[in-house]
C-alpha cells in the first residue's frame, strides 16, 4: 500500500518526530555518562592520580621502546650500507681481466654492486681524504709515478655473509689478478662490530618490549583495582540506579568513561615527559653515528598522530581493564 | 494491575518456598497493605514484581507486561513503570533533594529543560517547596522519605510500591507519609504499601493482604491487622 509521505494523518512526521525525540535522549544520556564519569574521576582524586600515573610510566615505557626500535634500525641499516671490500690490483692486470673479474663478482646474488677504481682515482681519493694534511700532500707531490693500486670496491646486500665470497676471492683467477702485498680490505664498520650492535639492538627490543608488557599489565592492574573500588564506594548508588530503571549501558557508562579519562590524561603526560628529552638528546646521539633523523624528524613533524596514538593505547587500556572490573564486580 | 498466577519462589535447592502457590489480583487504582512477619514472604513478592528476582514457577503480569516473555534488557523499561519507595529511603547522599528527585528522570535521558519544568511540581506535590537545594543529611526522616516518594512518582509509574516506608519514622510523621500515598492514589496510582504498624493498617480501612509463611492467609477488602 502506498502512502504519500506526508499524507493526512501525518503518521509519518509524527514518527520522525520520535526518531529525532529518542536520538535527543540518547545524546542527552550520553553526556550525562561522561559527565558522571568526570564527576567520578575528581571525586576519587587519590585513586585517580594514582592510576594516571603508573598508566604515564607505562605509555613512556611503551613509547620509548618504540622510539629506540626505530633509531637502532635505522642505525644498522645505515650501518651496513657502508660497509664495502677492496680488492687491490696488481699493476698488470689487463682490462680484459679486470672486466671478466667485474662480471663474475656481479653473478654472485649477495654483492649488491661493483664499482673499478683506477690508480689515478685511487691518487685523487687519497689526496681528497688527507687535503688538511700539508705533510702528506707534499710527499703526494714529490712522488713520482703512482703507487696507489686500482681496485674494485664490492658492496653486498647483507655484510653478515661476506664469508660467502671468500671462494670466489681464493680462486686462482682472483689470486693471480690481486696485488699480493694487499689483502682485501673491509672498510666501514667491521662484521664483528656490527654483529655486536646487532645483539645489543636485539637485546634492548625484547627488554622494552618485556618491560612494556609488565607495565601495561600493572598499570592495568591498578585501575581494574581502581574502578573495583569506585564500584564498591558507590554500590549504594548503584543499586538505586538499578531500582529506578537505569539501564546497563547508563550504570557501566561513568566507570568506562572515568577508566579512559585515566588512559588519555596519562597519553598527554607521557608525551609532554618525553618530547622535550627525546628531540633535545636527539643532538647528543648523533654524534656517536646513531641514526636519530628519521624518528626524530617523524616526531617532529607528526606530533598529532603520535599524540593521537599514544592517547589511543592509553584509552584502551583503560577500557578494557575497566570492562575487565566492571563484568567482575558490577552486578545488574 | 497486578496479577499473580500460584506463584512459587524457592531460594536454592530443596529449601522452603518462600513463596508458595499465590494468586492475587490488584485493579488499577487500588491502595492495598501487604502485611506478614519478617520473612513472611512479603519482601520476596516485591522483588519479584520489581524483576529483581524470578519466580520458580507461576505467572506474574503486571501492567499488561507478562513475566514470562520480558526479556532482560527490557527491565529497565519495566521499573520506570513502577515506583519504588524503601525504609531507608534510599538517597544519594551528595546530591541536593531536587538533584535526588531529578536523577529518575535523567536515567531516561531527559533534557535539563524537562528536568526544571517536571520536579518543581512533584516537590510541590509531597511538600517540600523551599527545601530543594538541601542535602539528605540536613533532612528530618519524614521529609526523607517525602523525597524517595517524589523521587518514586516523578516519572508518572501505574504502580507505588512503598516497602515499609514508615519504618523508621515517629508516629506523626508516619501519618504524614501515609496521607501523601493516599493523595497519590487519589490521583491514579496503584499504591502497594507493605507495614508493621497496627495502627495505620487498623485506621486506614483499605483492602489488607496477609501473607505468611509464603502463603497468603487472609484478603479482605476493609481489612485490619491479625494478629
Amino acid at each position: 500500500m502506498n502512502r504519500p509521505a506526508n499524507g493526512p494523518g501525518g503518521s509519518v512526521s509524527a514518527n520522525s518526530l520520535y526518531q529525532r525525540k529518542k536520538m535527543s535522549r540518547r545524546w542527552v544520556s550520553f553526556l550525562r555518562i561522561c559527565h558522571y564519569g568526570l564527576n567520578n574521576f575528581s571525586r576519587n582524586s587519590w585513586l585517580s592520580t594514582a592510576a594516571v600515573a603508573v598508566m604515564t610510566i607505562t605509555l613512556l615505557i611503551v613509547f620509548t621502546t618504540a622510539v629506540a626500535k626505530n633509531i637502532f634500525g635505522d642505525t644498522i641499516t645505515a650501518l651496513r650500507e657502508k660497509v664495502d671490500i677492496s680488492i687491490f690490483l696488481k699493476d698488470s692486470v689487463t682490462n680484459e681481466q679486470r672486466d671478466k673479474l667485474i662480471s663474475d663478482l656481479r653473478q654472485q646474488p649477495l654483492v649488491k654492486d661493483v664499482r673499478y677504481i683506477s690508480k689515478d682515482e685511487a691518487r685523487n681519493i687519497f689526496a681528497q681524504q688527507n687535503k688538511q694534511d700539508l705533510e702528506k700532500l707534499k710527499a703526494l707531490s714529490v712522488l713520482t709515478g703512482n703507487p696507489f693500486p686500482a681496485s674494485l670496491r664490492i658492496r653486498v646486500s647483507d655484510p653478515s655473509k661476506l664469508n660467502q665470497l671468500d671462494g670466489l676471492l681464493n680462486s686462482p683467477e682472483f689470486k693471480a689478478a690481486q696485488d699480493p702485498r694487499r689483502q682485501p680490505a673491509t672498510s666501514g664498520v667491521t662484521r664483528e662490530a656490527i654483529d655486536r650492535i646487532g645483539r645489543v639492538a636485539t637485546f634492548t627490543e625484547r627488554t622494552g618490549i618485556i618491560l612494556g608488557i609488565v607495565a601495561v599489565v600493572i598499570s592495568m592492574l591498578i585501575i581494574f583495582n581502581t574502578i573495583r573500588m569506585a564500584i564498591f564506594n558507590r554500590r549504594d548508588e548503584i543499586q538505586i540506579m538499578r531500582l529506578i530503571g537505569a539501564n546497563k549501558s547508563f550504570i557501566r557508562g561513568p566507570f568506562i568513561v572515568e577508566a579512559t579519562l585515566y588512559g588519555v590524561i596519562a597519553a598527554l603526560m607521557a608525551a609532554a615527559l618525553a618530547y622535550p628529552v627525546m628531540l633535545l638528546k636527539a643532538g647528543s646521539l648523533a654524534q656517536y653515528d646513531i641514526i636519530t633523523a628519521p624518528t626524530i624528524g617523524f616526531l617532529r613533524n607528526y606530533p598529532l598522530p603520535v599524540v593521537i596514538g599514544l592517547v589511543l593505547v592509553g584509552a584502551a587500556i583503560g577500557v578494557v581493564s575497566s570492562l575487565l572490573a566492571i563484568r567482575r564486580h558490577l552486578k545488574i | 494491575m497486578i496479577l499473580l498466577d500460584r506463584v512459587t519462589k524457592i531460594y536454592g535447592r530443596d529449601a522452603k518456598p518462600a513463596l508458595n502457590r499465590v494468586s492475587l489480583h490488584i485493579e488499577p487504582n487500588e491502595f492495598v497493605i501487604l502485611v506478614g512477619t519478617s520473612g513472611a514472604g512479603k519482601s520476596t513478592l516485591l522483588k519479584l514484581l520489581t524483576c529483581e528476582e524470578r519466580p520458580t514457577s507461576g505467572k506474574i503480569v503486571v501492567g499488561g507486561i507478562d513475566y514470562d516473555t520480558l526479556k532482560e534488557k527490557h527491565i529497565p523499561l519495566l521499573r520506570r513503570k513502577i515506583g519504588v519507595v524503601f525504609q531507608d529511603f534510599k538517597l544519594l547522599p551528595q546530591r541536593t533533594v531536587f538533584e535526588n528527585i531529578a536523577f529518575a528522570l535523567e536515567i531516561s535521558g531527559m533534557t535539563n529543560r524537562e528536568l526544571k519544568n517536571t520536579v518543581p511540581k512533584v516537590i510541590e506535590l509531597v511538600g517540600l517547596v523551599g527545601k530543594e537545594k538541601q542535602f539528605p543529611h540536613q533532612l528530618s526522616g519524614g521529609e526523607a522519605q517525602r523525597v524517595a516518594i517524589a523521587r518514586a512518582v516523578v516519572r508518572q509509574p501505574k504502580i507505588l510500591i512503598a516497602d515499609e516506608p514508615t519504618g523508621n519514622l515517629d508516629p506523626r510523621h508516619s501519618w504524614d507519609i501515609v496521607r501523601l500515598l493516599e493523595k497519590i492514589n487519589r490521583y491514579g496510582t496503584t499504591v502497594l504499601l507493605t507495614t508493621h504498624n497496627v495502627d495505620i493498617v487498623n485506621r486506614l480501612k483499605r483492602r489488607v493482604i496477609t501473607i505468611d509463611h509464603g502463603k497468603v492467609v487472609s484478603d479482605q477488602a476493609q481489612g485490619s491487622y491479625r494478629q
